[in-house]
């Protein structure tokens, strides 16, 4: 199916237009080592910081920035592409958390950077979750928790269900750590799905089992980087709830960020993600 | 203030972003939108062809660290029409000189485009068209296409004789020597000026699978590895072709670099990667200057 940009773009249902984008210095003051290759990554913004940019990002949970190294600590480096970090939560005084995972030779720069390394942020970028007050059914899997959990974590957090897949097999570490900052922040512990087979037939007796609400949430997000999974759900979700905004976070490689390149567009919707998303209606992936 | 062209149209510097490097409704979230638009000469738009085009598979780009990045877009766009009617008169909302960067498939799609343009209401909306007859990313490239592009920049000057034209030329597939050959046939088919350079052409393997991680194999190389080649381009440019004006691109990063840039002879200067990484890198760089 294609799937036109007008179908994919919630903007609608955004509790905000889209809010100032900022660009700003950030030290890192903690990184906590979660495995060789990912880190929990504490920032704290410098003296140019504006408590302003928190409440950007808190009008789009499930936003993100771009974060390079560049012009600070890549070897004197004067290029380097930024990255896209969703924050788990972001605070007033310029605190921000995210999750890096060594994916090339920047991104494994950043894991292993020290306490001290300056990082260039610029956000808050992309359309996050929409109108987060509402009842909400979440989908998530290993890797992308920073999205849902920025939502659970909002002043405003929604009624929420969530369902993680798979975290014993991936990443533990990170779904541990997460579990408790999700109980330190009072907010429901997700219900983990031991899934290992990745498709529809599978899926539904699992999703049976456990504990779904009997009303419809007033809308669905999967934030699952496998296409054939989250389609799977997707599909689940549009007969089991067809009344429900049906929703899913997209993260492609990003060269901007900005919707300037076109390098993230989806080929069957035509959207770019980052700027059209991350959050896209259900579309054919 | 300068005034890069005889038309007396002044610009408040020498800085412009490169085409489909900057999205113009940034303009409305970038918290320090003023000051970019106070430093900033001109806003070009992302290259339009006549009819909408889907760009190629993903992935679409790959970062190479330090040195710069490939990308493989394919020039993604609405559309001609579109733009004229759409992104033409929102660009030019912001109050900034805008150049309309066009591409033709061939020479009868390039004669369409200049009457059309010609005849838009959203005319007097754009200052400079920017003939981009140098994209490596789609499916013909060779010397025979920019002959065709020569064509084209000839029915564009019958169908606007008073806009100035600049021809955006790289050396990626002929080197210098082609370069300043394509410069020589694209004035004197009517450009005003040179724009250079675009991409270079690169290759990016996979590790894992010993393949080209593009699907279309090569990519257009930018970004400051790059920066040296667009130098000497320009330089050559400018001394083979005193008067006319020159846009310099390829790796400006720095406001030193810009300023290497208009040493080297170019009139303007075109900045690319550099706003990827902050958008507001530009007019900072501007300022700078």
């Amino acid at each position: 199916m294609q799937c036109g940009l007008s179908s994919v773009n919630h903007e609608a249902e955004m509790p905000r237009k889209r809010g100032k984008l900022y660009s700003w210095t950030s030290v890192v003051a903690h990184n906590t080592t979660l495995g060789p290759d990912e880190a929990l990554i504490t920032l704290k913004a410098d003296a140019g910081w504006l408590p302003e940019i928190a409440r950007q990002f808190y009008g789009a949970p499930g936003a993100f920035a771009m974060l390079t190294m560049v012009p600070h600590d890549l070897d004197g480096a004067k290029f380097g592409l930024g990255r896209p970090y969703t924050p788990f939560a972001i605070e007033t005084d310029g605190t921000m958390l995210i999750y890096a995972h060594a994916v090339g030779t920047h991104s494994r720069r950043l894991v292993a950077s020290p306490a001290g390394t300056r990082v260039t942020l610029t956000g808050p970028m992309g359309l996050g979750w929409p109108n987060v007050q509402h009842s909400a059914l979440f989908f998530a899997d290993a890797y992308n928790p920073a999205p849902v959990f920025s939502a659970l974590t909002h002043p405003d957090k929604p009624s929420a269900r969530v369902f993680v897949l798979s975290p014993d097999a991936v990443q533990p570490a990170l779904w541990s750590w997460a579990a408790a900052y999700l109980a330190a922040n009072q907010t429901q512990t997700p219900i983990t799905l031991p899934l290992t087979d990745k498709t529809l037939l599978a899926l539904e007796p699992f999703l049976d089992k456990a504990v779904l609400p009997p009303e419809s949430p007033d809308w669905i997000g999967v934030c699952v980087q496998d296409a054939a999974m989250s389609s799977a759900l997707l599909a689940w979700a549009a007969e089991r709830y067809p009344d429900a905004l049906r929703l899913r976070y997209a993260k492609p490689t990003m060269a901007c960020g900005t919707g300037s390149c076109y390098g993230c567009v989806e080929v069957t919707t035509g959207a770019r993600v980052c700027w059209e998303g991350p959050v896209l209606r259900d579309c054919s992936l | 203030m300068i005034v890069p062209f005889k038309d007396g149209v002044a610009y408040a510097s020498p800085v412009l972003n490169a085409a489909g490097t900057f999205n113009p409704a940034l303009l409305h979230t970038l918290a320090e939108a003023d000051a970019f638009k106070r430093a900033m000469g001109a806003l070009v738009l992302k290259t339009a062809t006549r009819h909408p085009r889907a760009g190629n598979p993903q992935p679409r780009t790959v970062d190479l660290g330090a040195v710069g990045m490939l990308n493989s877009i394919g020039l993604q766009n609405p559309g001609l029409v579109a733009m004229l009617q759409t992104g033409l008169p929102q660009a030019h909302a912001h109050g900034l000189p805008v150049w309309l960067s066009v591409w033709g498939d061939d020479e009868a799609e390039w004669a369409e485009m200049a009457e059309l343009i010609a005849s838009h209401p959203h005319r007097d909306k754009f200052h400079v068209i920017e003939a981009n007859s140098s994209c490596p990313n789609v499916a013909h490239h060779a010397m025979p296409e920019f002959k065709q592009a020569t064509a084209g920049i000839r029915q564009l000057r019958a169908a606007l004789p008073n806009t100035p034209i600049m021809t955006k030329l790289s050396p990626a597939e002929f080197g210098m020597h082609g370069l300043l050959a394509m410069a020589e046939h694209a004035l004197a088919a009517g450009s005003t000026g040179i724009t250079a350079i675009n991409t270079l052409i690169g290759l990016a393997m996979d590790r894992t699978t010993g393949e080209p991680v593009l699907p279309r194999k090569t990519g257009g190389y930018s970004g400051p590895g790059i920066f040296p080649v667009a130098l000497a381009s320009v330089y050559k440019l400018r001394e083979q072709f005193a008067g006319i004006p020159i846009a310099g691109a390829g790796g400006v990063s720095t406001a030193q670099d810009a300023q290497a840039m208009l040493n080297a002879g170019a009139t303007l200067v075109q900045v690319g990667c550099a706003s990827f990484t902050q958008p507001m890198r530009l007019a900072e760089l501007a300022q700078a200057l």
